[in-house]
């Protein structure tokens, strides 16, 4: 591979892994209203979503529900950055959801979420995530790091996505990988 | 079920040098990631700079988040010539740089991060920015913002991430 005054390698054929596809999804021309990964395996050690989303409404927040849990069993905390002065934090010990992240609202840009959700077949712990997220406007925008909790020590099974308002349009991404130890 | 975040290309600088290319990317996959680990050949600390396909326009921009240790800020960049994302000091620093739906030819490209520092210029730090261009991302150049060279040993590995039936 060409490299400007410096030593390059390259290796096509190596996968690391560890780390593995299970499902992916894309919104159509007609939206989507939520996004739901199910029947997810349990063989994995932790699972990492990568989502590239635009959303149907001004509202840019995603929220996340673990196996159809709608009760307030969850905890969430951020902290963002804006470009306005210093980063700020919020916390919420007691919600119905957890953040999933931050959607664009600007046409033909997406805002991107990166997700981990640790030891999550484990069923002796309560499941806890860690989130990058955000969206840039040239002129606006705003990047999160997350850290959310669900106060269950289920197995997660299934992964439910929304937006707090309207939905996903067309060409947002979520995908969903498996993580081995 | 398939494994995926193949290594595409890996860079150790054997000297110092301005910035590193990735080129002639493969369009096979869904995402990239840059994982990079690098000393700053002068000043202190500053983010990176990356420019896609050669643009030097000022196509990019970026929202970013530091915390130093004694304090945090936030700042953007507007209409820049590079996208602001991870960081580099005088201490070996990583950062790992996700280019989101690289390949694609309708949207604009995201670019997200997060990186940290340690020695006596400390800080951990994360930052969204855009890339106002259709166009798929085919090569990528990286130096430090305000071009003060990479020294030597740095690392930079790339890596590309395929969704299941993507």
């Amino acid at each position: 591979m060409p490299i400007f005054g410096v030593t390059a390698s390259s290796n096509m054929s190596t996968k690391l892994t560890d780390f593995y596809q299970i499902a992916t999804t894309t919104v159509g021309s007609g939206g989507a209203s939520e996004i739901v990964f199910s029947s997810i395996p349990q063989t994995y050690t932790h699972l990492q979503i990568r989502a590239f989303v635009k959303n149907s409404t001004s509202s840019p927040y995603m929220e996340m529900q673990l196996n159809g849990d709608t009760a307030t069993n969850y905890s969430r905390h951020g902290l963002f950055g804006d470009g306005a002065g210093a980063g700020q934090t919020f916390g919420s010990p007691t919600v119905s959801y957890m953040n999933f992240g931050f959607g664009s609202i600007t046409a033909n840009t997406f805002g991107v979420t990166v997700m981990d959700i640790l030891d999550y077949s484990n069923t002796n712990k309560y499941k806890t995530s860690r989130t990058l997220t955000g969206a840039d406007y040239n002129g606006s925008g705003i990047v999160w790091l997350f850290s959310d909790n669900w106060r269950s020590t289920s197995a997660v099974t299934s992964i439910k996505v929304v937006t707090t308002t309207g939905g996903f349009s067309q060409y947002s991404s979520f995908a969903l990988y498996g993580v081995k130890a | 079920m398939a494994a995926t975040y193949t290594p595409i290309a890996s860079i150790t600088l054997g000297a110092s040098a301005s910035s590193v290319t990735f080129s002639s990317i493969p369009q096979t996959y869904t995402d990239l990631v840059i994982v990079c680990n690098a000393i700053i050949n002068s000043g202190t600390e500053d983010s990176y700079g990356l420019q896609f396909n050669s643009d030097t326009a000022g196509n990019y921009s970026a929202t970013g988040l530091v915390g130093s240790g004694s304090s945090a800020f936030s700042y953007r960049g507007t209409s820049t010539i590079k996208l602001d994302a991870g960081r580099i000091s005088l201490s070996m620093s990583p950062s790992i740089i996700h280019i989101m739906n690289y390949a694609n030819t309708t949207t604009n490209k995201t670019v997200i991060s997060r990186a940290n520092g340690t020695g006596s210029n400390s800080y951990v730090g994360i930052s969204v920015g855009l890339w106002r261009s259709t166009a798929a991302i085919t090569s990528i150049n990286i130096s430090p913002y305000n071009n003060q060279g990479i020294a030597s040993d740095g690392t930079f590995n790339l890596y590309g991430i395929l969704g299941a039936n993507a």
